[in-house]
């Protein structure tokens, strides 16, 4: 893999293993995808992603080296993903933050394993749920004795505008009592006060519900120039 | 402008307005004043059709329309706007994104980015907010005070008939208090159709907005009307002297 600081995939030709040499921006955009993917971060560089995938089936995992920061923003449309991500070095650091949107029935399954110490993840998924489809989010993070100081967070909701059954894992299997982690799971509707507020300014419930779904998925993002880019895949997809 | 007949409200489990009725003229300045739990903020909700509340009998009529069927984001667009007395904050939702979709769903051209930036601007300046405002969400990190200028910022921007504050001064210390109230009167110079209720515990805020009107709500009915004297008597002997300060005033 040539040396790059900017990285650019959307063909499923593209789906192979690649190594993060130095500081690097990652674009990609994926549809109709099914394939394993890994990632090789190597020491001291940061990755920066910013992944619009639609309807893809992609196993991708991270591997993740000492003192390097991954952060991923990613808009995932009828997704069902999985995501390994190994913190396999000390100071080690994982971010995610994903804002799905789902027509069908879907799993997404997040798992990341804390394997040295002051190794760090957040993960945040924001999904939104439409008509009668079920949406599972499975998140399992592993911290084992091995791993002093870590720190994990994750942010599970799902706001519903339709019946479907949705689930949320969101699972902390944690062995050190030196560590801090938290985890939350919330399954609902936009909260009624919001929606009276913004309608006692004229807008429609059908806009407020994209105003509302539009910030909820972005929300923890970190999108930089890129936002507007994302806003226009959002609104040709919700 | 707006006229309420005889309305009854309740929620799940208590009537709170029990046929309440009053008449707001183009340009004229109300202000209903009363104890806690009274019905003060039900009403200005209820005006603007929140289904928090169910209305039993009565009419709620605006420029001559009858309203209690339309819904909250109908009421907005015909020209009610209603000041919080608690702004929510509303996360990942900013300002301009939300003040200019306002602006376009109430109108039939859309305003320009270069023209609704410079109203903004001016707003924002006029009520000596900070900078940055625009790619802030809604509330966001705002203390009390600030909400309540965006509350006037909105007002500003929106440029409706009918306005309500609810609480406008709980949560502003004087000198926003005047900045705020500087705004709106200049506002109704602009507007001089535009009418106001202004609700309120305490009469400081009618020193700077004078109403034609003041009365006094209890138990969800409109017990006295009078004039900004009649504000000034509640603050000296407080709501549970009114019906003294009645029978003193027969006497007389």
């Amino acid at each position: 893999m040539p040396k790059m600081n900017k990285l650019v995939i959307d063909n499923i030709l593209d789906l192979k293993d690649i190594v993060i040499k130095e500081d690097t921006t990652l674009i990609d955009k994926l549809e109709n995808t099914i394939g394993t993917i890994h990632i090789y971060v190597e020491d001291n560089v940061c990755l920066y992603e910013v992944s619009m995938f639609k309807k893809t089936k992609n196993k991708i995992i991270y591997h993740i080296g000492k003192n390097s920061k991954v952060i991923v923003n990613k808009i995932a449309i009828d997704n069902s993903d999985e995501l390994e991500v190994y913190l396999d070095n000390c100071y080690a650091e994982f971010t995610l933050n994903t804002g799905i949107i789902n027509y069908k029935n879907n799993t997404l399954s997040e798992k990341v394993y804390h394997n040295q110490d002051y190794t760090k993840s957040n993960i945040t998924n924001h999904a939104i749920n439409f008509a009668n489809n079920n949406l599972n989010i499975d998140v399992d993070v592993v911290i084992p004795k091995e791993s002093y100081g870590s720190n994990s967070n994750q942010d599970n909701k799902i706001i519903n505008f339709g019946s479907g059954k949705n689930e949320i894992k969101p699972n902390l299997i944690v062995d050190n009592n030196e560590i801090e982690a938290s985890h939350s799971a919330y399954i609902g509707k936009f909260d009624k006060e919001s929606i009276f507020y913004l309608m006692t300014r004229g807008l429609s419930l059908e806009m407020i519900k994209k105003l509302l779904s539009i910030g909820f998925l972005l929300n923890k993002m970190d999108l930089n120039e890129r936002k507007d880019e994302v806003i226009v895949f959002i609104n040709q997809n919700i | 402008m707006l006229s309420i007949n005889n309305l009854t409200v309740r929620t799940k489990d208590k009537e709170i307005l029990k046929d309440f009725s009053i008449d707001i003229l183009d340009g004229e300045i109300h202000a209903i004043m009363g104890p806690n739990g009274t019905g003060k903020s039900t009403l200005s909700k209820v005006i603007l059709g929140c289904n928090d509340y169910e209305v039993i009998k009565g009419d709620i009529i605006y420029n001559g329309e009858r309203i209690n069927d339309l819904s909250t984001d109908e009421r907005a667009k015909r020209g009610i706007f209603l000041s919080f007395q608690n702004p929510i904050s509303i996360e990942g939702v900013t300002n301009s994104e939300f003040l200019r979709t306002a602006i376009n769903e109430r109108s039939d051209k859309p305003i320009g980015l270069y023209e609704f930036i410079k109203e903004l601007d001016k707003a924002t300046e006029d009520l000596q907010m900070p900078d940055g405002l625009l790619h802030r969400a809604i509330n966001k990190g705002a203390s009390g005070g600030e909400r309540k200028k965006n509350e006037i910022l909105q007002l500003k921007l929106l440029k409706p008939q009918f306005i309500i504050l609810d609480e406008l001064d709980s949560g502003l210390d004087v000198d926003s208090l005047k900045i705020v109230c500087d705004n709106i009167n200049e506002y109704l110079q602009n507007n001089k159709k535009t009418s106001i209720l202004i609700i309120t515990h305490y009469p400081r805020i009618l020193e700077y907005i004078k109403p034609r009107y003041v009365h006094i709500l209890q138990n969800g009915n409109i017990v006295k009307t009078g004039d900004y004297n009649l504000a000034i008597e509640i603050e000296k002997n407080g709501y549970s002297k009114i019906n003294t300060i009645d029978e003193n005033a027969k006497n007389e």
